[in-house]
Order: C-alpha cells, then sequence, then structure tokens
C-alpha cells in the first residue's frame, strides 16, 4: 500500500475506514471496475392499494452489480446495481388479472459490508401505463471480499405514506 | 459548496475568510488581470487543476478528501420558507415578422462598421458577429424551403425590474399560480424574501425572468437575432462571467454557423444572426418531396403541413444556452439559458385532435398548437448566494461547482397549482455540476415519454428517474387525478453529491426525505398543490407507440472512433486565443489526452456517412454528461452490452451518460449541413477546463475548406487562422 494511501486512511474516519480498505484491495487487483455479476432474486409481496384489488407479486428479480474503484481520487469504491423487474409477476388476488410490472432501477452507493436498498415498483393492468400504481421493493446487498456480493429475496410492500 | 451542518463556528469563520480571499482572485481572473496559468505558475492552483491547500484559501487544509473542497458559507435565506413562492411558467418569446428586423438579415455576416467603445479597443468593427465571408455564410439560405419566416430578437443584459404587461406566459392566470401577467410586474428575484438580484450578477435574455421559451414547429425557419447587451467593460460583471457570448440552440439540426460554436462568439454592441430552418433530418435524402403523412407541422387551422426529412428524427424539447469558450459554466450559471419546444404533426400541442398522426400528449385544446396549459417546461438549477443575497460562483474547485439552494424556473423552492389531470413536465437540468435523480414524494409512478427532446419509442413507466446529467431533457407525464383535492405532493431529487465529481450516494425515497442529508439540495424542492378544479375533460393520451426509431442499418458505417474522457490532458498548442488549459482532456483514436483548443480538429466525419463512436470515461471517480452537436445518435452498447441500455435510454439522444467507470457505443449518422461543431463535457466546468473537442463536416460542397480555418473573434473583426492541429486520425 502506498505511502499516500496510509496517509488517507489515517485521517478518514472509522465509518469509512472498511469501504477505503476494500477500495485498496480491490482496486489493486481489478482496476477501476470489477465485472458486473448478476443474480437473480426471489420476489414476494401482496400490495393493496387505493381504488384496486391486493395485487400479489411474485418470480424473479435481476439484480446485477459491480464494484467501482477510484483510483485517481481515493473516494470509497461505489456499488452499482441495476435492478431489473422485468421478471416479477404481479396478479389480482380476486380477479386473477395480470399486471404488468415495467420498472427498472440503477441505484449507486458507497460500498458497505451490508446495505438495505429500497426501490420502487410500479405495476399497471396490462397495456394502460396511465394507469399505473407503484409500491416499494427492498432487498439487502451483503458484501465480502471472499464471497462477493449477495443478494436478499425482494420483498414488496406498500409505499411509507409521504 | 457546502460545510457539514456539524460544522464549528471557527471552521465556519475560516471559511468565510478563504471565500474572500478566493474572490479576490476570481476577480482578478475575470477581470482579465490574471491568467490561469499564472496562477498555476504562482502556486495558487495545482497543476492538476486543484485549488492549492493554503491557509487562507482552502478551509479544508487538515481534511481528508472526504471534506466538501469549496466549503463557503450557506446561502441566508432571508427567513424565506420553502413553498411559499409560485413557480411561474416560461415567459414566451414574441414570433414577429422577419420585416420587423432592421438591418435585415443577410446570407453572409452583415460587416456594416459601426464605433467601438474604447474600453474593447475603440475603432470601428462589424454589426454582427458572425464570422465573415462564404464559409459561415446561412447554409441553405436560397432555398424557399429555409427561408426565415419568423423573426425572435433578443438582448442579452444585466437583469431589470420590466413594466407589468411585458410578461408572457400564454396560459391563463389560473393555470399559473393565479399570477396576474398584465397587471403584476416580476422582479429579479428568486423568492420574494431575497433581495433583487444585482445586474451584473444575473445576465438574463431580455434583462428579466422568468426564463424564456421560444414556440417554433417544422417547417417554419426562424431567425433568431441576439443581441449582445452586456456591459463593455469586463469588470461590470460581478466577480464572474464574461461578456462574450455564443448562443448554442441544444440541440438543433442546423449548419455550423448557428449552433453556437464556442469560438464564434460576439462582443457586446453587436449582434448575431441564428437562422434555425427546423428541419427534419434526412430533409435531403428522405421523404424529399414531404409525401410522408407522419412528417408534418401543425397549421393555425389544425391540419398538417407536410414536410420531407425522416418523421423519426422528429424533436420536442430543446433549450439555448450561451457557450463562450471556457466560461459556459459561469454565463450558463449567470441566466443566459432557455427553452425551446418544438412543435410537429406527431407533437402537436393539442390534446383534442384526432387525426391518426397527433400523439395527443398533455397539453391543452384551446389553439390549434402550441398549448401550454397543461405543458410545463421545468428548469432545474442549483444556485448559491452570498450574504448579501447576491448570486455568487466559485471557480476555483475544477471538478465541478455545486449550488447549495435549488430553484426552478429561477425560483427558490417553489409551489406550482395543478388540477386532477394528466400534465407533460418538460425538465431540463440547467446546472453547472449537479446530477439530479427525481421521484415523487409518494412514490407514485411517472411516465418518461422522452429523452432529451426526443419522444421515446414507448412510454416507460418509473417511480424514480434515472440519475440526470446536465443538460439533458426528461419529458414526463405525471397524472395528478390519483389524487384528492387538496392533496400536496412533491418532487424529489435523491441524487446526493459530495463534490462536482460525481453522484456520491442515490438515497431511498425516506432518506432523502427525512432531512438527514448533508447536501442540502437533496430532497423536496417543488410542490405540487391539487388545488384547482378540473376544467373540462382531459383528453390527453399516452400511447403505447411513440416515436420508433430511425433505421440507420442499411446504412454502412464509414468509419468507428473512440473517445476517452479523462484526467491529466496534455496541452500540446498554445494559441493564446483557441487553447485552454486544465486537468480534464479527451483522448481520441488511443492518442495522446489533449485539453481544449477550438483550433484543433479532432474528427472529420464524411458528410452523409454513419459512423459509430465508443465513448468512454477514463476513471470510476467521476461521471461524464457527454454531449455531440450537430446529430442525435442511438446507444448501442453500454459497458460492451446491448442489453444494459436501460428503456428510457433506448430512443435518440445528444447527452450521454457515461457513468463512474463506463462506456457507450453509440452510432449517428452526418447529413444536411455542413462545417464546424462540437463535442464535450457538459458538467460545463470539466469543459471549461478543458474536455471539449472540434469536430467538422468539412466536405459537404462548396465553399468548404479542408480543414475549416478557425475564427478569431475581436471586437473591430473576426480573422481566421488555420487549425493549430489537425489529428493524424481525423
Amino acid at each position: 500500500m502506498s505511502a499516500i494511501t496510509m496517509e488517507a486512511i489515517m485521517a478518514t474516519s472509522n465509518r469509512m475506514l472498511v469501504p477505503f480498505l476494500l477500495a485498496s484491495v480491490l482496486g489493486a487487483a481489478t482496476g477501476w471496475a470489477a465485472p458486473a455479476a448478476a443474480e437473480q432474486a426471489a420476489v414476494t409481496g401482496t400490495v393493496v392499494e387505493r381504488a384496486l384489488e391486493p395485487v400479489v407479486f411474485g418470480g424473479k428479480a435481476s439484480i446485477t452489480s459491480r464494484v467501482i474503484h477510484d483510483t485517481d481520487f481515493g473516494a470509497p469504491p461505489v456499488l452499482e446495481l441495476i435492478v431489473d423487474l422485468g421478471g416479477v409477476t404481479a396478479r389480482g388476488a380476486s380477479s386473477g388479472r395480470a399486471y404488468q410490472v415495467q420498472d427498472q432501477a440503477i441505484v449507486r452507493r458507497p460500498l458497505q459490508s451490508f446495505e438495505q436498498v429500497e426501490v420502487g415498483i410500479s405495476f399497471a393492468p396490462q397495456g394502460d401505463v396511465t394507469q399505473a400504481r407503484s409500491a416499494m421493493a427492498s432487498f439487502g446487498v451483503r458484501y465480502s471480499e471472499a464471497g462477493g456480493l449477495k443478494t436478499t429475496p425482494v420483498k414488496v410492500e406498500p409505499n411509507p405514506p409521504s | 459548496m457546502f460545510l457539514s451542518k456539524s460544522a464549528s463556528a471557527a471552521v465556519l469563520r475560516e471559511a468565510e475568510k478563504a471565500r474572500r480571499n478566493r474572490l479576490e482572485i476570481i476577480q482578478c481572473l475575470s477581470h482579465g488581470q490574471v491568467s490561469r496559468r499564472e496562477l498555476i505558475k504562482w502556486g495558487v492552483f495545482t497543476s492538476g487543476g486543484l485549488l492549492a491547500a493554503k491557509h487562507g484559501l482552502s478551509p479544508f487544509v487538515s481534511n481528508s478528501w472526504g471534506a466538501i473542497p469549496t466549503g463557503v458559507p450557506a446561502s441566508p435565506l432571508f427567513g424565506a420558507k420553502p413553498f411559499t413562492f409560485p413557480m411561474l411558467r416560461f415567459d414566451v418569446l414574441p414570433r414577429n415578422s422577419i420585416g420587423s428586423l432592421s438591418p435585415a438579415p443577410t446570407k453572409e455576416a452583415n460587416t456594416t462598421q459601426q464605433p467601438v467603445p474604447a474600453i474593447l479597443g475603440g475603432g470601428t468593427g462589424p454589426v454582427e458577429g458572425r464570422p465573415p465571408g462564404p464559409i459561415w455564410a446561412h447554409q441553405g439560405w436560397d432555398d424557399p424551403r429555409f427561408k426565415p419566416q419568423v423573426a425572435l430578437e433578443v438582448t442579452q443584459s444585466g437583469c431589470h425590474l420590466d413594466p407589468a404587461g411585458s410578461y408572457r406566459p400564454e396560459v391563463p392566470n389560473r393555470l399559473n399560480c393565479d399570477f396576474d401577467a398584465a397587471t403584476t410586474a416580476c422582479p429579479p428575484y428568486f423568492h420574494s424574501s431575497f433581495p433583487l438580484q444585482n445586474a451584473d450578477r444575473f445576465w438574463t435574455f431580455n434583462g428579466c425572468v422568468p426564463p424564456k421559451l421560444v414556440i417554433g414547429r417544422y417547417g417554419e425557419p426562424i431567425l433568431f437575432r441576439h443581441h449582445n447587451g452586456l456591459d463593455p467593460d469586463r469588470t461590470k460583471n460581478g466577480g464572474f462571467g464574461i461578456h462574450t457570448i455564443s448562443t448554442h440552440e441544444h440541440n438543433g439540426h442546423h449548419g455550423a454557423e448557428n449552433d453556437g460554436f464556442t469560438g464564434a462568439y460576439f462582443y457586446p454592441g453587436q449582434f448575431y444572426d441564428y437562422h434555425w430552418p427546423i428541419v427534419l433530418a434526412g430533409f435531403s435524402t428522405i421523404n424529399k418531396d414531404a409525401t410522408d403523412p407522419k412528417a408534418g407541422s401543425p397549421t393555425d387551422d389544425g391540419k398538417i403541413k407536410l414536410v420531407p426529412g425522416d418523421w423519426h428524427e422528429t424533436m420536442s424539447t430543446h433549450w439555448f444556452h450561451d457557450h463562450m469558450f471556457s466560461f459556459t459554466s459561469q454565463n450558463v450559471y449567470k441566466g443566459v439559458a432557455a427553452m425551446f419546444n418544438i412543435y410537429s404533426a406527431i407533437d402537436r400541442g393539442n390534446e383534442a385532435i384526432e387525426d391518426g398522426v397527433n400523439l395527443r400528449l398533455p397539453s391543452g385544446s384551446a389553439k390549434p398548437w402550441g398549448n401550454l396549459d397543461y405543458d410545463v417546461n421545468l428548469m432545474l438549477a442549483d444556485k448559491a448566494w452570498n450574504a448579501d443575497g447576491q448570486m455568487q460562483f466559485d471557480i476555483f474547485d475544477l471538478d465541478g461547482f455545486l449550488g447549495d439552494q435549488m430553484t426552478v424556473n429561477l425560483a427558490w423552492k417553489p409551489f406550482f397549482n395543478v388540477e386532477p389531470r394528466k400534465y407533460r413536465f418538460r425538465i431540463l437540468n440547467a446546472s453547472v455540476s449537479r446530477f439530479f435523480k427525481l421521484a415523487l414524494s409518494d412514490g407514485s409512478p411517472m411516465i418518461q415519454i422522452a429523452n432529451d427532446g426526443n419522444l421515446l419509442p414507448g412510454p416507460v413507466v418509473q417511480t424514480q428517474l434515472d440519475q440526470m446529467g446536465i443538460a439533458e431533457r426528461y419529458d414526463v407525464v405525471i397524472d395528478f387525478s390519483r389524487y384528492t383535492q387538496g392533496t400536496k405532493v412533491w418532487m424529489v431529487n435523491l441524487a446526493e453529491h459530495q463534490d462536482g465529481r460525481r453522484v456520491a450516494k442515490d438515497l431511498s425515497l425516506a432518506e432523502a426525505q427525512s432531512g438527514n442529508s448533508e447536501d442540502p439540495c437533496v430532497g423536496r424542492f417543488l410542490e405540487f398543490r391539487v388545488v384547482l378544479a378540473k376544467s373540462g375533460e382531459d383528453k390527453s393520451q399516452v400511447p403505447s407507440v411513440l416515436i420508433p426509431n430511425p433505421d440507420l442499418s442499411r446504412i454502412p458505417v464509414a468509419r468507428e472512433r473512440t473517445f476517452e474522457f479523462g484526467r491529466g490532458a496534455d496541452k500540446n498548442t498554445n494559441d493564446p486565443v483557441s487553447s485552454a488549459f486544465g486537468p480534464w482532456g479527451v483522448k481520441v483514436d488511443g492518442q495522446d489526452m489533449l485539453s481544449a483548443d477550438f483550433g484543433r480538429v479532432s474528427a472529420a466525419p464524411r458528410f452523409g456517412t454513419r459512423e459509430v463512436w465508443t465513448i468512454k470515461n477514463g476513471g470510476g471517480g467521476w461521471d461524464h454528461p457527454i454531449h455531440i452537436h450537430f446529430e442525435e445518435g442511438q446507444i448501442l452498447e453500454r459497458d460492451g452490452s446491448a442489453s444494459r441500455v436501460p428503456a428510457w435510454e433506448r430512443g435518440r439522444k445528444d447527452v450521454y451518460r457515461l457513468r463512474p467507470g463506463g462506456s457507450l457505443k453509440i452510432t449517428m449518422q452526418f447529413r444536411d449541413w455542413g462545417g464546424m461543431f462540437m463535442e464535450h463535457c457538459h458538467n460545463t466546468v470539466h469543459e471549461d477546463n478543458a474536455m471539449l473537442l472540434r469536430w467538422e463536416i468539412n466536405d459537404s460542397g462548396a465553399p468548404f475548406l479542408r480543414p475549416l480555418p478557425t475564427p478569431i473573434p475581436t471586437p473591430q473583426g473576426v480573422t481566421f487562422k488555420p487549425p493549430t492541429q489537425v489529428l493524424r486520425t481525423a
């Protein structure tokens, strides 16, 4: 590890120490961007939305992740997640009607050993985007040097009140 | 731009002291009393372009990378509360006859001489600042299809208070927060509790607020006469900005003489005639006889006039802004920015006309075309002001400039009254370096219909939009009919910055609204009040098919090029006018990473051909929104994969966010017009220091030369020089 990096670590608060060490290790190994890894995460949840019947969610979400390093400025590494909900199913609990789920989200957060991620998910009666409603999809991302990135199942819940 | 909320009084005092010291240097620099080169020589800047970590200059000398770099005190709010000031609609520029222009516009620049003020060197100079002669003559001027039909005449000037009645929102008062434009003036402030901006700080079109909107339509060429009414004394600038300007119509498909080339700037006392023919790209080869029913322009009787060109190239939402070499960030920040709605057979601005072509997007129906009732322009920009409430800008952080206060349409955290129905919002990121990530406070969906002014192949429903880079435009439809009368819902920014290099963290909706972020521009910034009664049936639609992409697959790829945007650029040319110095640069086809020089030709695509360009980010520590002038492109791959191109980027674009460590492969066809254009980072601090290159189409017929001579403007007239360099791969 270079003297400059050591100096930076010494001057950094404990909160930032873990990601900084990861940056040093991974940055040296892979340059500024580790290869992306994709995972299929199971999706569960039921949402009751005003003016709609309860909607039951299932299927799989595709979560592609990679770690991006800043070898120029030495900022903490960033976790980039591409959450594709195209494989998620949504069905009306009483009518059996299928709802179209059409969301992809890209989220960048400082790399932590564990991160709870929340993204919106929209669902609409087939083909009618003007009728779309939304809910909250949440999942965890765990990182370890040995195991890489692992995601937990995705839970879909109603949006919290604003 | 901001210190931690927990910063001690001593740190704040230190920051204020450092700010004053820096201010002196900024003023000297902007007044031309010292050059950036000299500051580096003296050790005030590091060679990497960073402010030297010296006591009295940087308040963060002892801090690590995690500190905010510039650390000026927070902008005072003078007791104002958020969401107490109305967001006014844009001010629509009057559309006049060409005969109203005096002197009449000319094909080549009007070189009639006029006296030049002594402070600009005296003697005489041309009335028009456009470079003279045939190369900068208006292309297509003699073709009746491109003959200007509408004149727009504006003057860039310091802000002032216009009398009531001069503001033209072109919507009923009830749809403009009950503002009565006929009886009420619009003072140049961001909120009624704030001081009026001084004329040397705030330079706007016609010197007034709200920002200006041009209404245009295909097949109706515009002559945009831009007068430079700024003070000839360059020191009358409030310490930042420069009084020479060049206006880029972003992203017009016009000849280069009308593109706002960074080196084709003009001086106080001069005007520049920009000819915007408003044509569908491909008009010289596709649908030449204008028979395609979807390639058209709305007429005043509610019908369509057919025009040549490819209707798949129809555009909708543009903006125009200053592009002055090395000063774009400061001048745009000072207010040299406006928007331009382009109407077409497809995107009519009338939601009621059913003719099988009109998409009937939310707009209104009182007028045959161009209704703004439910079609609202939003210009987002972060600003900062000093203890006197006057806008301030810190040029020292070459990674980027971040304000600590959010404005929409030049109003601080405003409110906007809406009906319970669908609205279209044309959202522009007009910041200097800040990215946004937008959501509604209750997580409700928005329907993105356009990206960079181009309607997407199909609508994309999103609960939070993707990060939005500087100069990107997202058109979204929000349906307020889901809310009960009296409901308030807010637009929220989820993108947290620590510096101008990139977004530090995408926050969740709950985090962004918690008030815990150290970034003051995170959270709620625009309040929608669902308080208006519905005035009629909402006849608008969001069809499942909007504009499919033009098919370029049958056009052979003539050339592939690679552009890498990064840090550590070499300055290999030394022209005192055309070359810039800074840490940022562009590496073309694997050659050296070079600083900007508008005299250097970096690429020269052949007229009519199609090329594939790979644009790469040179590192993981920053993001760059790369703008390519003139032609819209299609993204073929992101990070080496077509499947990584998200749905909202599968239309046409003109600003390409690289993302940290990312790359893009795009394709474009170069056609219809020629001349010198640009490619640059639209983080305008990066652009100014010096992440910009010139490319040109120089074989589109006489009188073009290879390569084109570089214009060197002076108040006494524009001279020309041979290019300082032509890259061997150009």
